[in-house]
């Protein structure tokens, strides 16, 4: 995982910048195998390394340790970009991109870190919130280390180059060194598990058990004053009960079986709660004893039913008895014979009876009546329904006759036939009679048109002569007959026009009148006949009608009354046939329950009411009762048998709450036992806790010998025996004569000698320079060598500041060899306030891809930065 | 000697060129650099050595403006010259020289890097300027030897020998991370523990 671009705005020494956004933007930061930040102090280049650790921590440690504990920068704003011209609301924005996509913004608008008043917002590269845990999971899930980790193990910052081997004592050293490689636990859990520091853990260990001790031995005392009752030890006193217990609360399940009622499971897990058991079970004894005198009397009631039943079962014997003596079996069954043959014959009546009446009902089906009064006269129609009605009737007086009913109907009063030949001699007449009126009718509308043609013609004639001032002959035939002599012809022509015309309207009137008067005739006529024909063959059609019905309900009206009594005398057969039946029963009954022959019987009878006699002395003498009265509630002390079951288990339970009684110990030896618990559960707890400290000892101890073995391996592997930090060293080979390291730990202090001369501490006699060729060896060896960490790149700060010329050269001769190595998959990202340096990188490494950020001024809003990238000549990852 | 030196080189995969009467040159895409045999002088001579050597880089360099003959990308001579590497060679054991002299020599700034290999076995020597022209190798063989892992998990059940002696308590306590065994430790260190 590598960090493959960074935006800044806003934080520290970072403005805004002259883009869109106002970002620093810094890339290719992956794919570089260095990257070269170069520029004067306080341009912003450590402010770069400060932007990352923000960002992915919400931190700044350097800070922190340095400037705001101190508490002299508190309040003042060095997280934030302060300009001095534009004052104006800003907010810091760091923006860091990994290789594989993902990446976090973190945003505040804070001037500092301030504890109490800081906050700020960090969301992944879609905007979406993530907690500061999530970063450190996601992190960790890509390079094997938490974020505060990769910032140690891949930062090497002007601050931390020295660490270790400036630290004043070497056992600071050992663990300066264990932590940057974030062992620190490792360091820790040496020291706190080791017994010689740590003492209060065994002290209280011998304490508990001191005290445990003593305890075993009070409980024994205790035990041996008990043990002058007759019980033995109070444990096997313990046992004794708990067994006991056990019997009774195995009880429980019988006892909900039949019924009683009591929760019998009593409590037994310690001597005190077996102590309260003992009035419990006092009480429970005395209502297990009011149980069992109740089950008593449930017997005794059981025991009467008993007798009663019995009773019961020898009055039935003589009931059956005396019906076999007194009565003739054959007779019985002529008379159930007889009674069945009657039976029949009655339901043979009602069947018919209901056939006549469904026969007669059918035969009244009348069809619809047929009636059209626009005809004169009788339809063929209505004579063929007068005929149907006329068979109707006779078929029905048949089954009247049958129930002496004579019918009322006079067939003579009414010819149909009869009435039918004059119905058809009027209507003949009448329709002859309306022909000749039609054909009036049609004369006198001939006549009308001709008549109105000629007025029609005359009118016009008429209407011309007027016109003329005078006429000579007639203007449409010329003749002059009609003009007298001396007189003038007009006129006399109009005069004869209006008396031709006049004469035209009264014909055609009288006409009229004479149709008129004809047609009056007629419909006369036709009242006539109706009168006459029609109205006299509906009245008869009616009174036949009324007569179909009247006899029909009496037909139905006679048979019911006839159903009614044979169903009364089917009742009474049915009857007297199931009480004939019932004493047959009984007596085949009797004979089959009862074998005998029939000279035994009255030997029996004797000796049943002997018994009879016996058992109601006893019910009355014992129970004060008489008969079987009381019979019928006793059903259910029927389970008699119940009784006594419950009665067995009661005396059971009994037994066992006897014995557990003979262990009552009585209120003086209570308080030994009450002791004696306490002491037992002291001793239990005591046990518990000296356990615990004897485990807890022990895996403290387990632990120490591990970790010990595990941490001097670790200096052992990665600083003594590591070759990687002095090879570096050698590389750089920072002193004359001292070219090898030998980091000797010793007692968990780790010495930093030379290998020339095991006398020479180095970091007491090297400069500044030197100490940093040191620290930086120990940190680029130690951090080459560890496999399993994956985050690729290598941040180091100003890592030549006072390195001679020579030193810088052997410095990139090791980067140089750094990158051409195989096994080392990593990127270098290296700043530098020293020009020549950076030029001379650049020079060595044409060879090798990078990038250079080039801080060449500083404006109002922070660095101007220039870019050089040389990304194609490098190798490829 | 010297021949046996160059033999064993070009054996290692080394490719070289005369260079002078009898010095050699070894092919290197980044560097210049120039193995001087110092059997037939003395050490006080390097520093005449190095004079010639470089002037005969210079001529090259010029040669390089003029004509063109060498090439380095976009840089000039002038900047190649701060990769210029002279590696002494004493294999004769009579001529080598105390660690003041190495040091006064190898720490000389004027123009090249150089180095001074005093050994009298061929092979040891041939071995050491291997070693120089390619450190990585000697860097990747170290870090294969390296098997240091950091494992939180692997470390905890080392800690608490997890699968053997440990393992009751490892359960009891349950102990997953090294933090729960610092916890733990915590824990039982406390005045109230086992109260």
């Amino acid at each position: 995982m590598r960090i493959a671009e960074v935006y800044i705005k806003n934080f520290r020494g970072y403005g805004e910048n002259n883009t869109n956004d106002g970002m620093y933007r810094f890339d290719h930061l992956d794919d570089a195998e260095v990257v070269i930040f170069s520029g004067y102090n306080g341009f912003g280049k450590t402010g770069f390394f400060e932007a990352i650790e923000w960002c992915i921590t919400g931190k700044i440690k350097g800070l922190h340790n340095t400037v705001y504990e101190k508490n002299t920068m508190k309040k003042s704003s060095y997280l934030k970009f302060q300009s001095t011209k534009q004052k104006r609301d800003r907010e810091i924005v760091v923006c860091i991109v990994f290789d594989n996509g993902w990446g976090i913004i973190r945003r505040t608008k804070c001037d500092s870190l301030d504890v109490h008043n800081y906050f700020d917002i960090a969301t992944d590269l879609n905007e979406k919130e993530i907690k500061q845990e999530d970063i450190d999971i996601i992190l960790k899930q890509g390079t094997g280390q938490t974020p505060e980790q990769i910032l140690r193990l891949s930062f090497n910052g002007q601050n931390k180059n020295t660490d270790f081997v400036k630290s004043t004592k070497a056992k600071d050293r050992t663990s300066s060194l264990l932590e940057f490689m974030g062992l620190k636990f490792l360091d820790d859990i040496v020291k706190e598990s080791d017994s010689k520091n740590r003492k209060k853990l065994k002290s209280r260990y011998e304490l508990f058990q001191h005290e445990y001790d003593n305890l075993i031995k009070e409980i024994e005392r205790i035990d041996n004053v008990f043990q002058s009752n007759k019980w033995g030890t109070i444990k096997q006193y313990e046992e004794k009960i708990i067994s006991l217990m056990l019997e009774l609360n195995s009880f429980q399940e019988a006892l909900v079986h039949t019924g009683l009622r009591h929760n019998l499971p009593l409590s037994s897990d310690t001597l005190n709660s077996l102590i309260d058991s003992f009035s419990k079970i006092k009480l429970l004894k005395e209502n297990l004893e009011q149980q069992k005198s109740e089950v008593l009397n449930c017997i005794t009631e059981a025991a009467k039913y008993r007798l009663q039943y019995e009773l019961f079962q020898i009055e039935r014997f003589l009931n059956g008895a005396n019906l076999l003596q007194e009565t003739d079996s054959k007779q019985l069954q002529e008379q159930k014979k007889y009674l069945g043959s009657l039976q029949d014959t009655y339901r043979r009546g009602i069947d018919q009876l209901r056939l006549i009446k469904q026969n007669t009902e059918i035969n009244v089906l009348i069809p619809k009546p047929i009636s059209d009064n626009t005809e004169i006269g009788i339809t063929n129609n209505e004579k063929r329904q007068y005929e149907t009605y006329i068979a109707i009737l006779k078929k029905i007086e048949i089954d009247g006759n049958q129930f002496s009913d004579i019918g009322n109907y006079d067939y003579n009063e009414y010819d149909i036939e009869r009435e039918m030949r004059r119905s058809e001699k009027y209507v003949g007449f009448l329709k002859n009679y309306e022909n000749a009126l039609i054909m009036k009718k049609q004369y006198i509308k001939k006549v009308q048109g001709i008549y109105t043609e000629q007025k029609e013609l005359l009118l016009q004639v008429q209407s011309f002569v007027n016109k003329q001032s005078e006429i000579d002959s007639c203007p449409v035939c010329g003749g002059t007959e009609f003009i007298k002599d001396g007189q003038k012809g007009k006129d006399e022509l109009l005069a004869l026009l209006s008396a031709k015309i006049a004469d035209g309207n009264l014909d055609l009137k009288e006409k009229n009148d004479e149709l008129v008067k004809q047609e009056q005739r007629l419909l006369y006529f036709k009242e006539k006949v109706n009168i006459s024909i029609r109205d006299k063959y509906q009245m008869h059609l009616e009174n036949l009608k009324k007569e179909i019905k009247r006899i029909k309900d009496y037909i139905f009206q006679e048979c019911d009354v006839r159903i009614r009594c044979n169903e009364e005398a089917l009742y009474k057969c049915g009857t007297q046939m199931s009480m004939i039946s019932s004493k047959i029963n009984t007596i085949d009954d009797f004979a089959r329950m009862y074998q005998f022959d029939s000279g035994e019987l009255d030997d029996l009878i004797k000796k049943k009411e002997n018994q009879k006699s016996k058992i109601e002395r006893v019910l009355r003498l014992k129970f004060q009762t008489d008969g079987i009265k009381d019979f019928v509630r006793a059903d259910e002390k029927k389970q008699i048998m119940s009784f006594f079951r419950k009665r067995n288990l009661l005396y059971k339970i009994l037994g066992c709450i006897s014995t557990i009684l003979e262990y009552d110990i009585g209120t003086e030896n209570q308080y030994i036992l009450l002791q004696y618990e306490e002491k037992c559960r002291k001793q239990e707890k005591l046990k518990n806790k000296v356990l615990l400290l004897e485990d807890a000892i022990g895996f403290r101890k387990i632990i120490n010998e591990n970790s010990k073995e595990l941490k001097n391996n670790f200096l052992e592997t990665m600083i003594e025996n590591n070759q990687m930090i002095n090879w570096i060293y050698g590389k750089i080979n920072p002193h004359p004569y001292f070219r090898e390291l030998n980091l000797k730990i010793l007692k968990e202090e780790t010495s930093i000698l030379a290998a020339e001369d095991n006398d020479i501490y180095l970091d007491n006699i090297f400069s500044e320079a030197q100490m940093n060729v040191l620290s930086l060896s120990i940190f680029l060896g130690l951090i080459l060598s560890i496999k399993n960490y994956n985050f690729e790149q290598i941040f180091l700060d100003d890592p030549v500041q006072s390195l001679d010329d020579i030193n810088v050269v052997s410095f990139i001769d090791l980067v140089r060899a750094l990158i051409r190595s195989r096994h080392i998959n990593k990127n270098y990202i290296i700043s530098t306030h020293d020009h020549n340096f950076s030029k001379l990188l650049k020079i060595k490494l044409r060879n090798y891809s990078f990038v250079e950020y080039s801080f060449i001024s500083y404006g109002e809003e922070g660095p101007k930065i220039d870019a050089i990238r040389n990304l194609t000549e490098g190798r490829t990852r | 000697m010297q021949k046996n030196l160059a033999d064993i080189l070009k054996s290692k995969g080394i490719e070289m060129e005369q260079w002078g009467e009898d010095r050699i040159r070894i092919r290197d895409s980044d560097r210049i650099v120039i193995l001087a045999p110092l059997n037939s002088y003395s050490a006080s001579r390097a520093d005449q050595i190095n004079n010639e050597i470089m002037e005969m880089i210079n001529q090259r360099r010029m040669e390089a403006e003029e004509n063109k003959v060498e090439k380095y990308g976009q840089y000039t001579m002038r900047q190649i010259l701060w990769d210029v590497y002279i590696l002494y060679v004493l294999t004769d054991k009579e001529k080598f020289v105390d660690e003041e002299q190495v040091y006064m020599l190898q720490r000389d700034k004027k123009y090249s890097k150089k180095y001074l290999i005093q050994e009298d076995n061929v092979e040891k020597a041939a071995e050491t300027i291997f070693r120089f022209l390619y450190p990585e190798h000697y860097i990747d063989s170290v870090i294969a030897k390296i098997q240091y892992k950091f494992t939180d998990g692997d470390n905890c059940k080392r800690i608490c020998d997890a699968e053997n002696e440990g393992k009751r308590f490892v359960e009891n306590f349950q102990i997953r991370t090294c933090q729960d065994i610092l916890d733990f430790l915590n824990k039982i260190n406390a005045d109230e523990y086992g109260e």
